[in-house]
């Protein structure tokens, strides 16, 4: 009960942001909400099952190709409804062949998935439409937007709460640490990783279509841009995908980082973000929310205690 | 060994009242193996509905591989399995649950990063919210021990304590036959008794048994029936109380049970 009391009190007052009129602010908020959206989705499915999904960029890329083409027929919530709908499409069809698949195969596959729709929609755009990119105008105003990515976001965190808790939720955890034993309980694997995997596109799909209006110009090399899966990934994991917190966590300390790091150090901060990866795999398996910091802290404060006595 | 027990608390039978409880499962002929390698060879047996059947053998004669097919995560070569008379094959694991069948795995398989209460809730996959929940207070009421740790990681537990929650987990399903590989492995003795008064109490409440074990003695102290499987096929069959004085299966078998 408190905890809900905490989540709308936040969704509040994050709400309330667009009255302070700094489009830093701004802008860095919509960052920083966008990748929480996408971690926390990420984290849904791939948290559990430990499948590493690299479809991110696939479904992001397809939901922002749809407000291309809505945007102006179609009204504005549809068109966000549509981008997500159109991932969980893809996120079905790709589903049915890669969830059979386990560890590396279906990382390389997912991506190699990606690309293909990536280069797919290029050829379609240049033979059938002769473009190779889209403009969009009639877009809505940037607090709409803002509001549109704050709505994805928190549905997209309350999902992951009420998934964890029902019977779909305990029996994708149940498949990630031993698929045939959930299997002998009466558990449909693929089923349930399919609603799993759908399930988490939507919010991709969906958070595309509302960000591809901030770009007023989008080309498949920058709406299915890969970087947007490795640094959802790169959130998820070190933030610890296992626990709400950890995408949440994640996505606020790495929004800040690469807004200040990126614009004063550009090559440091890829460097930055890749030791962060290697050591988190290394040292925090389960990321930062899912270490045990109570007992570092007791180890810490025992070791110091003696040295202080004397 | 004859004190009175507190009657099970499972909502056994499901529908209905009078209706019997148990099923009956019955294997003919049954080859199956990995890849090729056939490792039954043939293999027939009839658990009665209502009683506890227990299947002994060494160590690679068989016996998971054929709980492995019965369940249906190994696909047989050929032969029929028939729980009640009706035959199974194309039946995926949980078609299997849903007509009343559960198996315990070979060394616990529970979900160590999962509490108990969330490894029980998903024995209870199929049922309704409703149903699980009554099915929780009646494994809670088998094995109050569960009940005290509900919350707790299951990996952190001690071993008799695992094997009793996934005997709880199993029948979370309500199983009307219940197939257990091995329950005593690595179990402290005075465990392996009370989890043997556990299984027999599950028993009395109807529930067919079949039960795969290497301690031998216990098995067939609690059983109506025993099979001897040898290398992938049945070597004896008979009562109980018959295949305990059995002078062939004491020096092969039971000899050998006791000198590994």
């Amino acid at each position: 009960m408190m905890r809900n009391i905490h989540f709308l009190i936040a969704v509040a007052l994050l709400a309330a942001l667009p009255a302070i009129e700094s489009p830093f602010i701004q802008s860095m908020a919509l960052t920083c909400l966008m990748f929480a959206g996408l971690a926390v989705s990420w984290s849904m499915f791939s948290g559990p099952t430990r499948y590493l999904s690299l479809a991110t960029s696939a479904f992001f890329g397809l939901g922002a190709y749809c407000t291309a083409w809505g945007l102006g027929k179609l009204p504005w919530p549809a068109v966000v409804m549509l981008g997500g709908c159109a991932a969980v499409v893809f996120a079905f069809a790709i589903g049915l062949i890669t969830l059979r698949l386990r560890g590396a195969y279906f990382a390389v596959i997912t991506y190699g998935l990606g690309e293909l729709v990536k280069h797919s929609i290029t050829h379609v755009e240049k033979t059938w439409f002769g473009t190779v990119g889209r403009v969009m105008t009639e877009t809505p105003s940037s607090a709409t937007v803002y509001w549109t990515v704050l709505a994805i976001a928190a549905l997209a965190v309350w999902t992951y709460v009420a998934f964890g808790r029902s019977r779909y939720g305990h029996a994708l955890r149940g498949i990630g640490m031993d698929e045939e034993r959930a299997a002998t309980l009466g558990v449909n694997p693929m089923r349930v990783k399919l609603i799993g995997f759908c399930l988490s596109a939507w919010f991709a799909g969906a958070l595309g279509a509302a960000m591809a209006v901030r770009w007023t110009y989008i080309d498949p090399h920058t709406v299915f841009n890969p970087f947007i899966v490795f640094q959802t990934v790169l959130i998820s994991m070190v933030g610890g995908p296992l626990t709400i917190g950890g995408p949440l966590i994640g996505a606020l300390a790495f929004s800040l980082l690469s807004e200040f790091l990126r614009l004063s150090l550009p090559y440091l901060y890829m460097i930055i973000l890749g030791v962060l990866l290697i050591v988190s795999v290394l040292y925090l398996p389960d990321g930062i929310a899912g270490y045990d910091w109570k007992r570092l802290w007791e180890k810490i404060t025992r070791r110091k205690a003696p040295e202080e006595k004397p | 060994m004859r004190a009175a027990q507190p009657p099970l608390p499972l909502p056994l039978p499901r529908e209905g009242g009078g209706e019997k409880v148990g099923l009956e499962l019955d294997v003919g002929d049954l080859r199956a193996g990995y890849g090729g390698l056939p490792v039954l060879h043939g293999i027939s047996l009839i658990a009665p509905a209502g009683r506890i059947t227990v299947l002994v053998g060494a160590n690679g004669a068989g016996k998971t591989t054929l709980l492995k097919t019965l369940a249906g995560v190994m696909p047989p070569v050929s032969g029929s399995v028939r729980v009640d008379g009706e035959a199974l094959s194309g039946d995926t694991p949980a078609d299997r649950v849903r007509r009343g069948m559960a198996l315990v795995p070979e060394g616990r398989h529970l979900f160590p990063d999962m509490s108990v209460r969330e490894n029980l809730e998903l024995g209870g996959y199929l049922a309704t919210r409703a149903q699980r929940e009554e099915m929780l207070d009646s494994v809670v009421g088998i094995f109050p021990r569960l009940g005290e740790r509900l919350t707790q990681m299951a990996g952190t537990m001690s071993g008799g304590e695992q094997q009793m929650l996934a005997i709880g987990r199993a029948l979370m399903s309500r199983p009307r036959l219940l197939l257990l590989d091995e329950p005593s492995l690595g179990l402290a003795p005075k465990m392996v008794d009370e989890m043997f008064a556990a299984l027999r109490r599950i028993n009395k409440a109807g529930t067919t048994l079949l039960l795969v074990e290497q301690n031998v003695f216990q098995a067939l102290a609690v059983a109506d029936f025993a099979y001897v499987l040898g290398h992938g096929e049945m070597i004896a069959e008979g009562a109980a109380w018959e295949l305990r004085g059995n002078a062939l299966i004491k020096r092969v078998y039971l000899g050998e049970a006791i000198a590994g």
